[in-house]
């Protein structure tokens, strides 16, 4: 008998939560089992473990990440354990040779009273693992059998032997009592027991679970009324509800218990919440993070680099914690200026998900002077494992990055064809390329070139400075007041791309974003041709806008040649009406990208007499500075203000801000933190205040001072915030081809800090079909990319997809956000034909049945100065109207699908045929 | 790293023998809250006590001490007997190697029980069944 009558094969560790050394260690071990019944041990081990993760609380992850679990695999001579004569008259007296001398009637007067040899167990356990902490012997024995202690027995047949199991873990492991009522005298007679469950204080606002306590005053909530029986119920209270039940610890009355029942009392029930508790506390020690190795610092330097001046960013240092507990980080020293802490200490609770996941602590530069700025070393402790982290906190200040816009105007004839918004073309152009201009940073460059046929330099790049000081911007306003079409003009884009590039590449000063911005309304009609010149832009972004509809412009060329420099196309289609401000809205996005600005929220409203319009919206401490801004018409009689998180309004004037009123715009700007009412102002809800200046309705009324209230629609207004940030939006509506049917893929990408967003965040986008039509579409999280947003639509109909992609939720540190952006897609029949910006024919030909030849020539002719006034007066006494043929020819050698059908072609043709035999 | 003694005993119900002691690098379950500490409660438990003999750390060993076990029935009306335990058993309790502490000992506590008494009111009745200095379990 005893060790001589097996052998211990070795120990493995079935569930891995960390070292021992730092863990609860349960090891099971095998009595009983032959050599040959090994695996039916390993099978029997395994459903000890998947039943007690089961089992609440050890299914909560603070228990299950802080328990390993071993076995330790036995093998016995005999198979089962001994069965002695028992006083109880079972036993069959058959002996059996087993490793821990496995026995029922263990004490010598009840059968099922299963156990062995302790002291053996301990040893043999603490020879593979001294670590231990609790040790079960499961004994291969088809009979019901066990008993608990510091080291638990069972066989391993019964159908609740797992259950058994737990419920004796609970007393050798937890310290909990029985809460069965049987089994010893009817009336508990002794003092108040140890264990945490059971009491001899029946009322509940003092037992000592009285903090759980969920039950009426009722003292007790349940009284046993027959002391020589068990209570028969039913509860008073629903299940689960704490309260003092009287019958416990083996006694009918007198030793209360918590609950009606529990897994203490009977197996079938889970452990009632002072159970549970107890459980948790006992665990506490080992649900923590283990020194050396569980959190690792992961960026032992954080750099500020290139940090604007006067600018303040927040930066962070990663841990990588590879455990399922949460850990407090606390700053030992403190840094000083120009860097500081966010915050002393940080909580992070583990997310769920795999390990290792990240903890950051974050800090705090506000730049100063250019140039490097000292290092110097933080330490940072993890209260939970005690260890101290070095972090070096480095930076350097440099100017702000300066950007140079180099606006592309087309002057063709078209331009001067009436929107159905009312303004000519032309006349839409200059009105947002004013509001661009208004809006520029004082830092700014700005430079503007034009194109029909040709190219046509109007301003080279120049610093926008202030209003009235003479610079770029007073000079830009000058230019695009004189701007003009040519009537006669034809749309050579590569034309005006090319000087542009010339002009940024050659532009005087240092400027660390080159961008252009290239307006067109029309298909190419002359080369240069966007192909001809789209290699040759390099370090340059370019965005385009097209002012019309797809079938008129056909952009695919100029598309490609955006999206391949980082900026992207922007398509107007036909304007209507209610559209007033959309191309001065893509000018402002275009604008506040090129200068790493977020749009934060775009309304369009109308501002009334005697009634302030309060936009809000949200600051976070991932901004460094915002820009509220106002277009209207007159924007000069609106007056404007912003209230801070804290109620306190500033207007402009305010020292603490820069603002600006012209005739088109009104806007403020502020870096944050903001001064306002005395106290720094930055993340929180912000509300933009909007109203008509009392004056303008002075004048423009006979009521003299009386200010009417809500009447008349007011002045229109689009109102929007931008804010430089470290919480960007990067937007893009990819599509798979030019044609209907196209699928259109619509993705927006989060970051904050550079790093992928870590927030939580929904992201939607309002999709504007060509026919007008509206619906809001969600882009779904991609859940292997944090941050990245995605969904796709097919574009079924022929025209231009507006979307306004718009993301809200809240940062990593629980501040809510909003951000904007707008992009379009455009598809038209023929969209995919090769050699042509909009389509076209293979061999580049533009005309409907001609040659391409034939196109050049009615061009020349038409377009070059061939014709002479008194020729033209001379065709127009014919019933021939130059102007309008010049359009015919634009239509005939842009229709690309052959044969066009319509009245106007029709007329167009007609008219052409008089013409050649007028020639003639 | 969080230091523990186990110490290992062979128990036969009226006395506690030393086995053996052995030093480990290992944590320790939680022990009871300063407010249990304080309270009279009958059971037996360990405890790790200062130079001036107060309590360090203590905790309920009920679960591995009593004089009769546990065993399941198989009658669903009443799943748990209870039976006679081993004479002589072997029990294995661990204790945190406190900085401050001086000594472990194994209490068994016995208030005089009444029905509906607060627990607050109950006199301790406590004995000590094991007791020594941590430096003389270090030379063990």
């Amino acid at each position: 008998m005893g060790a001589a009558d097996g052998s211990v094969i070795g120990l493995t560790k079935l569930v891995d939560a960390g070292l021992p050394s730092v863990r609860w260690n349960l090891v099971i071990v095998s009595d009983g089992y032959q050599a040959s019944e090994m695996a039916q041990f390993a099978t029997d081990a395994q459903a000890v473990v998947d039943r007690l993760f089961l089992e609440p609380p050890f299914d909560q992850p603070e228990l299950a990440c802080a328990i390993n679990v071993y076995r330790l695999d036995v093998t016995s001579t005999d198979s089962g354990a001994d069965k002695p004569n028992c006083d109880d008259g079972a036993g069959t007296n058959t002996f059996v040779n087993t490793y821990f001398d496995a026995t029922f009637c263990s004490g010598g007067d009840t059968q099922r009273a299963l156990g062995g040899n302790n002291a053996l167990a301990q040893d043999t356990v603490e020879a593979w693992l001294p670590e231990w902490h609790q040790i079960l012997v499961v004994v291969n024995d088809p009979e019901r059998g066990g008993t608990g202690g510091s080291v638990g027995w069972t066989s391993n047949s019964s159908a609740d032997w797992r259950e058994i199991f737990i419920h004796e873990l609970g007393h050798s492991a937890f310290g909990l009592a029985d809460e069965y009522d049987y089994g010893g005298p009817d009336s508990f007679d002794d003092g108040e027991p140890a264990e945490p469950n059971v009491t001899i204080d029946s009322n509940p606002a003092t037992v000592k679970w009285s903090s759980l306590v969920t039950a009426g005053p009722a003292d007790p909530t349940r009284s046993n009324p027959d002391c020589t029986a068990t209570d028969p119920g039913p509860s008073p209270v629903a299940t689960g509800i704490v309260g003092t039940f009287e019958g416990a610890k083996y006694s009918h009355c007198g030793a209360f218990r918590p609950v009606w029942n529990c897994m203490m009392r009977d197996t079938g029930a889970p452990f009632c919440p002072v159970c549970t508790q107890t459980i948790l506390d006992t665990m506490a020690p080992f649900a923590l993070p283990a020194p050396s190795g569980d959190v690792t610092l992961a960026t032992s330097i954080v750099d500020f680099n290139d940090v604007p001046t006067d600018l303040t960013v927040v930066r962070a240092a990663r841990f990588d914690v590879d455990n399922c507990f949460a850990i407090t980080l606390q700053a030992i020293t403190t840094p000083t200026a120009p860097f500081a802490l966010e915050s002393g200490a940080v909580t992070v609770a583990s997310p769920a998900g795999p390990t290792p996941w990240p903890a950051y602590f974050w800090f705090r530069m506000t730049a100063g002077a250019v140039g490097p700025v000292p290092s110097q070393v933080v330490t940072l402790r993890c209260l939970e494992t005690g260890e101290d982290f070095i972090v070096t906190l480095t930076g350097n200040v440099v100017t702000r990055p300066t950007v140079a816009t180099q606006l592309v105007f087309d002057k063709s004839g078209s331009m001067l064809d009436v929107t159905d918004e009312g303004r000519t073309k032309e006349q839409v152009l200059k009105d947002a390329a004013t509001v661009f201009t208004n809006l520029l940073w004082d830092d700014n460059g700005i430079g503007i070139n034009a194109y029909d046929q040709d190219s046509h330099p109007i301003m080279d790049v120049q610093t926008a400075g202030a209003p009235g000081d003479g610079l770029g911007r007073d000079a830009a306003a000058a230019a695009i007041a004189a701007h003009t079409s040519n009537p006669s003009g034809l749309t050579a884009i590569g034309d005006g791309i090319a000087l542009a590039k010339t002009k940024l590449d050659t532009a005087p000063g240092v400027w660390d974003t080159k961008a252009m911005i290239v307006l067109t309304d029309g298909i190419e009609t002359a080369d240069l041709r966007v192909a001809d010149v789209a290699d040759s832009v390099v370090n340059q972004q370019v965005f385009a806008i097209g002012l019309g509809t797809a079938e008129q412009i056909r952009p695919a060329t100029l598309d490609a040649l955006t999206n391949g420099t980082g900026g992207y196309l922007l398509m107007t289609g036909n304007l209507s009406t209610d559209e007033t401000f959309l191309l001065e809205k893509y000018y402002i996005q275009i604008l506040a990208g090129v200068n790493n600005n977020e749009l934060v929220l775009d309304p369009e409203g109308w501002a009334r007499v005697g009634v302030i319009e309060r936009i809000p919206f949200h600051v976070t401490s991932s901004d460094v500075e915002i820009t509220a801004m106002v277009l209207a018409r007159p924007a000069n009689y609106l007056t404007m203000a912003l209230e801070a998180p804290d109620g306190s309004t500033v207007a402009i004037g305010n020292p603490s801000l820069l603002g600006r009123i012209t005739p088109q715009t009104i806007y403020m700007r502020a870096g944050l933190p903001l001064l306002a009412g005395g106290a720094p102002a930055h993340n929180g809800r912000w509300h933009l205040l909007l109203t008509i200046h009392p004056e303008f309705w002075r004048q423009t009324t006979a009521a003299g001072n009386s200010i009417p209230k809500n009447v008349g629609p007011g002045i229109h207004y689009s109102a929007s915030v931008a804010a430089y940030s470290n919480l960007r939006m990067a937007a893009a509506v990819h599509q798979s081809s030019h044609e209907p049917g196209a699928t259109l893929t619509i993705r927006a990408i989060l970051t904050e800090y550079g790093a992928p967003f870590r927030g939580t965040a929904n992201v939607k986008a309002d999709m504007t079909r060509p026919d007008g039509t509206m619906t809001t579409i969600v882009l779904f999280p991609i859940a292997s990319e944090p941050g990245v947003f995605e969904t796709a639509k097919t574009a079924a109909q022929s025209g231009i997809y507006r979307f306004r992609i718009r993301a809200s939720g809240r940062t990593v540190r629980e501040q809510p956000f909003t951000r904007e952006a707008l992009r379009t897609a455009a598809v038209w029949h023929g969209g995919d034909r090769p050699g042509d910006g909009g389509g076209g024919q293979p061999n580049g030909g533009h005309g409907t049945g001609g040659s391409r030849e034939w196109c050049a020539l009615l061009r020349c002719i038409l377009g070059s100065g061939v014709l002479s006034d008194e020729f033209i007066k001379r065709l127009a006494g014919l019933g021939i109207d130059v102007a309008r043929l010049r359009k015919c020819v634009e239509l005939l050698c842009h229709d690309t699908r052959g044969g066009s059908s319509c009245a106007e072609c029709d007329e167009a043709r007609r008219q052409l045929v008089e013409l050649a035999q007028l020639l003639r | 790293m969080t230091q523990a003694l186990r110490l290992t005993f062979e128990y036969d119900s009226q006395e506690m023998k030393l086995k053996s002691v052995r030093r480990l690098e290992m944590r320790v379950p939680a022990g009871q809250s300063a407010r249990d500490m304080a309270r009279p409660l009958a059971g037996h438990f360990v405890e790790v006590r200062a130079e001036t003999g107060a309590a360090l750390y203590r905790r309920s060993i009920s679960g591995l001490m009593p004089d009769m076990v546990e065993y399941p029935t198989g009658n669903p009306a009443r799943p748990f007997g209870r039976a006679v335990a081993i004479r002589k058993r072997s029990i294995s309790v661990l204790v945190p190697a406190l900085e401050q502490g001086r000594s472990v000992a194994i209490v068994k506590s016995r208030g005089s029980g009444a029905k509906n008494r607060s627990f607050n009111d109950v006199e301790p009745d406590a004995r000590e069944l094991f007791a020594a200095t941590l430096a003389d379990l270090e030379k063990r």
